[in-house]
């Protein structure tokens, strides 16, 4: 496989092998100069120095010639010896070093012309005596033209090594010349080769680096659909490879992210269009972020021109703006006093009430800013609500006729027929008369209570002692109690700060109370009135040791017609529920305490007379358009 | 003196006869028709000194009936009945010439009292109550918690005699009581301006116009 590695290494292989073959070249050529030189000296200086040898031996032989012709026969002979075998000598090595072509042929001429030139000198007959002018004139026509024959050869092969010498120096200079331009040229186009592979390396290098690097880039700006091309198979095209298969699976897992997040926004849209109430989702700013056709018609708007609004612009109502204030601030759910929870929308004649829920937004990080209102359409509820309250008025009403002939009757048989009647028949007259007056309470009760829920509660309020309150009340059971035997102790302080309250009400509120611990508790139970102050109130409580109040009835004890199957003589059913309007008229509240088999304890609050002008202010402004 | 006659006009057969037990039994002499237009022939026949009217009548209904008798037979005078315990419909009543009223359910006692006071003025009619025994019945009643009555009582004391501020001042109270505090105001205005020197109304006023404001302490007169 061609490694990323291995193109570096051949890259630069190459590079050093181009290198190497200059060297290499280089030493060729030098080699190949060293050697031209060493030719001329070996061819050609030795035949030179032969040459002239040989010319001075011969001028020296013709000399000692010319020595003993004039009469110097022992100077002249030793000067020919001598000559004679210097030029022998150096013929000799001239033989030995013929290298260049007509050397051999000049060798050979010189070596014949020069035997020749012995023997002529030989047959002078230099020993003998003849006389100096003949062998003058035999000297002048034999010897000396063959002297001249030897000398000129000799000349000629000094002149050829010569010529051959300049023309190897010549040759010499020529392969250096060539040596200078071939490295220029090899080294230039090497250098150039080496750059251009060079930046090619570095580009093939750095380009695939460069377009994973962009690739990324783009895919965290959530370019899912980036790929790299891949080049061949090195390092770099794996890595692309890899980059190539990592944005593929993010591209499925967001793609698969992105479908189910559209898939869940989807169907939640669908759950929020399909549900019959209203709802309309706004983020922390209050912005409305998704509303519902229904919510859209309970406010006469567009759903979709409400995108985007403040939830102020749509729903008109400062309550409910708080409320979502105060859940998306909190994170909890609003806390509603009864009723206050309700929406009133006319539209023209028709008017429309609305139950609102407020749900902050829960995720499993937390909190999420934002909120969702629900509208819940109770115009039904509150209509059958309405109906039923005048069905008991006018059930109530209705009930007053008979039940007035009734008690006109037993009333006036009572007067008149009394003395006539037996004990026992006596005992039944009263028996319907204490019922008829029971009926008339209940009715009584209902009346009240059906006014109280219209809001027409009308309240004498004046400030009044809490002691004063729980004599009034305990005077009125004292009798009944004692006669069950219980014991019923009163326990309000005397010091206690006056409250604000209508007294009427609130000993009636305690007469039930009262009345009912004794109606529960067994003869020989004890009754507690008790009295405290709480910060701004003041806590009344009943408290007897009865059977108390089972666990699934305690949170339905202040409902309407809700009655324990305990005592003698059930009440209404209602006494409870009138004594919670009653307190809460009074802007308090009621609570049971109660343990099944513990006895139970009936606690309300009275506001304090001294906040009373705070009270009535608030009680004088607040609308009851609410609920 | 002749026995007091009492008509009773009532379609509950059952209210006729114990009304007219009840009444009798204090020695007064009773009739009891079941209707109006019956009504109107017993009156037409004889003199009745007092007649117990309910308002809800099959055929000509009560009020028309007292409507009738107030002009016909000022002398007689007229209680009616209801069981239905809207102030508006007995003040009505009241303003067209009835001079008392009974709330069913009611007791013998009750009954005898109403109708014996009302027998008890010399005066018949209408006017049979003076200003100021209205004005007791209001006070009376305000002391028994009940409102409406007194509503009434006062209300009619002012139709007895407009010109004078104790009932005027007792509905400001009655008002203010009920968390109206422009009627009472209104009504308090009026007392004050029938009589400057009437000191209920002012220290009313007062209270009404302090800041803050206080429901505590009304002054009945």
């Amino acid at each position: 496989m061609k490694t990323l590695r291995a193109k570096i290494l051949l890259g630069f292989g190459a590079s050093l092998f181009i290198v190497a073959l200059i060297l290499i070249l280089g030493i060729v050529l030098l080699l190949r100069l060293g050697r031209a030189s060493d030719a001329i000296l070996q061819e050609n200086y030795l035949s030179t120095l032969a040459a002239e040898n040989m010319i001075n031996d011969i001028e020296r032989q013709d000399s000692g010639l010319l020595l003993v012709l004039l009469n110097f026969p022992e100077l002249g002979f030793k000067e020919m010896r001598e000559s004679e075998v210097s030029f022998l000598m150096w013929l000799g090595r001239a033989k030995d070093n013929v290298t260049i072509t007509g050397e051999q042929e000049i060798v050979a001429a010189i070596e014949k012309n020069y035997t020749l030139y012995l023997q002529e000198i030989q047959q002078l007959h230099l020993g003998s005596r003849d006389d100096g002018t003949r062998l003058a004139s035999r000297y002048h026509d034999q010897v000396l033209p063959r002297f001249w024959t030897v000398r000129d050869a000799c000349l000629k092969l000094r002149n050829l090594n010569h010529e051959v010498m300049f023309a190897a120096s010549k040759r010499a200079r020529r392969i250096a010349e060539q040596a200078v331009w071939f490295i220029s040229i090899i080294g230039t186009l090497t250098i150039l080769g080496g750059i251009s592979f060079s930046v090619m390396l570095a580009q093939r290098l750095s380009r695939p680096v460069t377009e994973i690097n962009q690739a990324v880039a783009s895919l965290a700006q959530g370019n899912y659909g980036v790929q790299v091309p891949v080049q061949g198979r090195d390092e770099l095209a794996l890595l692309a490879t890899a980059f190539n298969s990592m944005a593929n699976k993010l591209k499925h897992f967001h793609e698969l992210d992105i479908d189910q997040i559209l898939a869940e926004k989807r169907k939640s849209d669908a759950i929020i269009r399909s549900v019959d109430d209203g709802l309309v989702v706004v983020d922390e700013k209050l912005i409305i972020t998704n509303m519902n056709p229904k919510a859209a018609a309970i406010f006469h708007v567009e759903a979709a021109a409400s995108l985007g609004k403040h939830i102020l612009e749509v729903v008109r109502d400062e309550t409910i703006y708080r409320s979502l204030q105060g859940a998306i601030a909190t994170g909890q759910e609003p806390h509603y006093e009864a009723d206050e929870n309700i929406l009133t929308v006319s539209q023209g004649e028709v008017v429309q009430h609305y139950q609102t829920a407020i749900l902050p937004i829960h995720s499993r990080a937390g909190v999420i800013p934002g909120a969702v209102l629900v509208l819940r359409d109770v115009t039904r509820l509150k209509e059958l609500d309405r109906l039923k309250s005048e069905f008991v008025m006018t059930a109530s009403h209705e009930l007053r006729t008979p039940l007035t002939s009734i008690g006109m009757s037993v009333s006036m048989l009572k007067e008149s027929a009394a003395a006539k009647l037996s004990e026992q028949e006596r005992q039944l007259l009263d028996i319907c008369h204490e019922e008829v007056l029971r009926l008339k309470a209940l009715v009584d009760d209902l009346l009240e209570l059906s006014k109280i829920e219209a809001g027409r509660l009308e309240l004498a309020l004046e400030p009044v002692a809490p002691a004063f309150l729980g004599q009034q009340a305990w005077m009125v059971i004292k009798t009944q109690a004692e006669a069950k035997g219980i014991a019923v102790s009163l326990e309000v302080p005397e010091n206690l700060p006056e409250v604000l309250v209508d007294p009427h009400k609130i000993v009636w509120v305690l007469v039930n109370l009262l009345a009912n611990a004794v109606r529960s508790t067994p003869a020989g139970g004890h009754i507690h009135l008790r009295g405290a102050q709480l910060g701004p109130k003041v806590h009344l409580t009943v408290q007897d040791n009865g059977p108390g109040i089972p666990w699934d009835m305690q949170s339905r004890i202040f409902d309407k017609f809700v009655r324990l199957d305990q005592g003698e003589t059930p009440g209404s059913g209602l006494g409870l529920a009138i004594s919670k309007e009653i307190v809460r008229a009074h802007r308090g509240v009621i609570w049971l305490e109660s343990e099944p088999g513990q006895g139970s304890a009936f606690t309300f609050t009275l506001p304090l007379a001294d906040q009373s002008k705070e009270i009535e202010t608030d009680g004088n402004t607040t609308s009851i358009d609410r609920g | 003196m002749a026995t007091p006659r009492v008509l009773i006009v009532d379609d509950e057969r059952n209210i006729r006869l114990t009304l007219k037990g009840a009444l009798e039994a204090i020695g007064l002499e009773a009739d009891a028709v079941f209707q109006g237009e019956e009504a109107l022939q017993k009156l037409s026949d004889s003199r009745y000194d007092a007649m117990l009217l309910d308002l809800r009548l099959p055929g000509m209904d009560g009020l028309t009936v007292l409507r009738q008798v107030t002009a016909r037979y000022p002398q007689t005078r007229v209680i009616i009945i209801t069981a239905y315990g809207t102030v508006e419909a007995i003040l009505e009543a009241m303003q067209l010439g009835a001079v008392d009223f009974l709330q069913k359910p009611f007791e013998p006692p009750e009954v005898r009292e109403i109708v014996s006071r009302a027998l008890d003025r010399p005066e018949g009619g209408p006017l049979a109550f003076s200003y100021d025994e209205y004005l007791g019945l209001a006070q009376k009643s305000i002391a028994q918690k009940k409102f409406s009555a007194a509503f009434v009582y006062a209300h009619k004391a002012i139709l007895v005699d407009p010109h004078r501020p104790e009932a005027f001042n007792i509905l400001g109270g009655l008002y203010e009581n009920r968390d109206q505090r422009k009627e009472a105001l209104t009504h308090y205005q009026v007392a004050v301006k029938i009589d400057p020197a009437y000191g209920p109304a002012q220290q009313n006023l007062r209270r009404l116009n302090t800041k803050p404001y206080t429901k505590s302490g009304i002054v009945w007169g």
